[in-house]
């Protein structure tokens, strides 16, 4: 586990967690919300 | 004195001081840390509904211990099936130390046309982002797209639906990196 790696239904600071993809080694964590990270402070 | 010590601790058999005539044997063993690389290959398509005026966002993030350095990447969105109006964009940032991301790539098109980033061509580049095809190649052939393995280093790569349909289509993600174990 990597930096307490989240799970689908999580709901972070960007949104809810819909996807949690494990590729060659490398985690591709999907969100949806309504604001784009960037836009978060 | 300091000399004295040392070849005491070290059980020479005189207390003569190092030197020419009175060498200290080294040998040194071990050896060098391989350079650990590889090539990653990412491809994955991501098929959840994202509404109008919503976004979405995916994180990536390397193997722990390591660094990605990102040598080619495709981000593909298709159009917005039963869309009259409005737009729909991609964005690529990457964290800060103060916690907010800062965007390095900015790209929309209208409803019906995709949107899409390559190392050959971008869509419409918007904000305050790389604002043409030849700089977004110029900053990742300069190993400037680097990624890490946690919340703090990870890339991300988001979508805004700012059309008045949902999309329905699947967004394409891919990339090949470099990964590098390190330590500290």
């Amino acid at each position: 586990m990597v930096d307490g790696l989240p799970q689908v239904g999580d709901v972070l600071p960007e949104g809810m967690v819909v996807d949690v993809q494990v590729i060659n080694g490398h985690t591709l964590i999907t969100v949806q919300g309504d604001a784009p990270p960037e836009d978060l402070q | 004195m300091a000399d004295i010590m040392l070849g005491q601790l070290l059980h020479r058999p005189t207390i003569d001081p190092i030197s020419g005539d009175s060498p200290l044997p080294v040998q040194l063993s071990g050896s060098l840390a391989p350079q650990r690389k590889r090539i990653v290959h990412v491809s994955t398509q991501l098929s959840t509904q994202i509404d109008s005026g919503t976004f979405e966002s995916t994180y990536l993030r390397c193997a722990e211990g390591a660094i990605a350095t990102v040598k080619l990447i495709y981000v593909f969105v298709p159009a917005v099936t039963g869309a009259t109006s409005g737009t729909h964009m991609i964005s690529i940032a990457t964290p800060t130390p103060v916690g907010t991301c800062n965007t390095i790539l900015e790209i929309s098109s209208a409803y019906d046309k995709t949107v899409n980033a390559s190392l050959w061509s971008i869509s419409t580049p918007t904000g305050a982002s790389i604002q043409s095809a030849e700089q977004w190649f110029a900053y990742i052939s300069d190993n400037n797209l680097i990624f890490g393995p946690t919340s703090a280093d990870q890339l991300a790569i988001s979508y805004r639906n700012n059309t008045d349909a949902p999309q329905t289509g699947n967004r394409e993600v891919f990339y090949k990196a470099v990964e590098e174990a390190v330590t500290w």
